[in-house]
């Protein structure tokens, strides 16, 4: 299976981070179109009101979108990398979302989530080493 | 975290693994060798798009999905998160064994230290 080899290159890691900040948004957009419901407690009883409200808010419209906009990005991805390369790069989403909490909401991170941060950032460099000897695409 | 949501986790896990691996399927067996322009890009997403083992894997967002609003009916947020990071045990596996993809020491050690990560990002 030759046509799946690929490196992990810059422009690689820039796709997979770029599907990262959407999927972040996107779920952003979801959680404002559950809450305009007004429903916080979904039951068999108002289900049916639930999904109509649902399908009617902008935040879920908007939050499809921004998914149906990642899995273009993400079939270039898969397109480059092997799965067991992408995915687990996805994993920056964690440290982008930590650092995005602390920029804009001030955020205290302790230091296991530091730790964390680490041990994600040394897993990420094993990863795109282990493709070092894949053929260039 | 009683028994029953640890298998519904599980469950969910799983569609959303199955998703990735028949992603990647449908990918490989597109024949492209490079996406440079855009008509090629339009092409390929097309193939993409139309391709069987892609839209199976639609399938399975939309079951995993289902099967996470349950979990997330029963369970505490804090406690589903660091066990979505079985995911990534789950799609090393899928990726030697329906993907053929070459599973090297370093893979295995940056995998480990990334779950070992999320678990502590999640505390």
């Amino acid at each position: 299976m030759a046509n799946n080899k690929g490196k992990l290159t810059v422009s690689v890691l820039t796709l997979i981070i770029m599907t990262d900040i959407i999927e972040s948004v996107a779920e952003l957009f979801f959680k404002k179109g559950t809450l305009s419901t007004g429903i916080d407690n979904v039951t068999v009883d108002n289900a049916v009101l639930f999904m109509s409200k649902l399908l009617a808010s902008s935040g879920f419209w908007t939050g499809l979108g921004l998914h149906a906009t990642n899995f273009f990005l993400w079939a270039a991805v898969l397109s480059k990398v092997d799965l067991s390369v992408a995915f687990p790069t996805g994993s920056m989403s964690y440290i982008l979302v930590a650092l995005l909490s602390v920029v804009f909401l001030g955020e205290h991170i302790s230091a296991y989530r530091w730790g964390g941060i680490v041990l994600i950032i040394i897993g990420i460099w094993f990863v795109s080493r282990s493709t070092r000897h894949e053929e260039a695409r | 975290m009683t028994l029953k949501i640890l298998i519904l986790v599980l469950i969910a896990e799983i569609c959303n693994a199955s998703m990735h691996t028949l992603f990647k399927r449908g990918i490989n067996d597109i024949d492209i060798e490079h996406i440079r322009g855009f008509r090629n890009y339009l092409h390929f997403m097309k193939r993409v798009v139309t391709s069987p083992p892609v839209l199976l894997g639609l399938l399975m967002i939309i079951a995993g999905m289902g099967v996470w609003q349950l979990v997330l009916a029963h369970a505490e947020l804090s406690m589903a998160f660091p066990l979505d990071s079985i995911q990534y045990i789950i799609i090393l596996f899928s990726s030697y064994l329906f993907l053929g993809e070459r599973i090297n020491r370093d893979r295995i050690i940056g995998t480990a230290f990334i779950i070992g990560g999320i678990v502590l990002v999640a505390l």
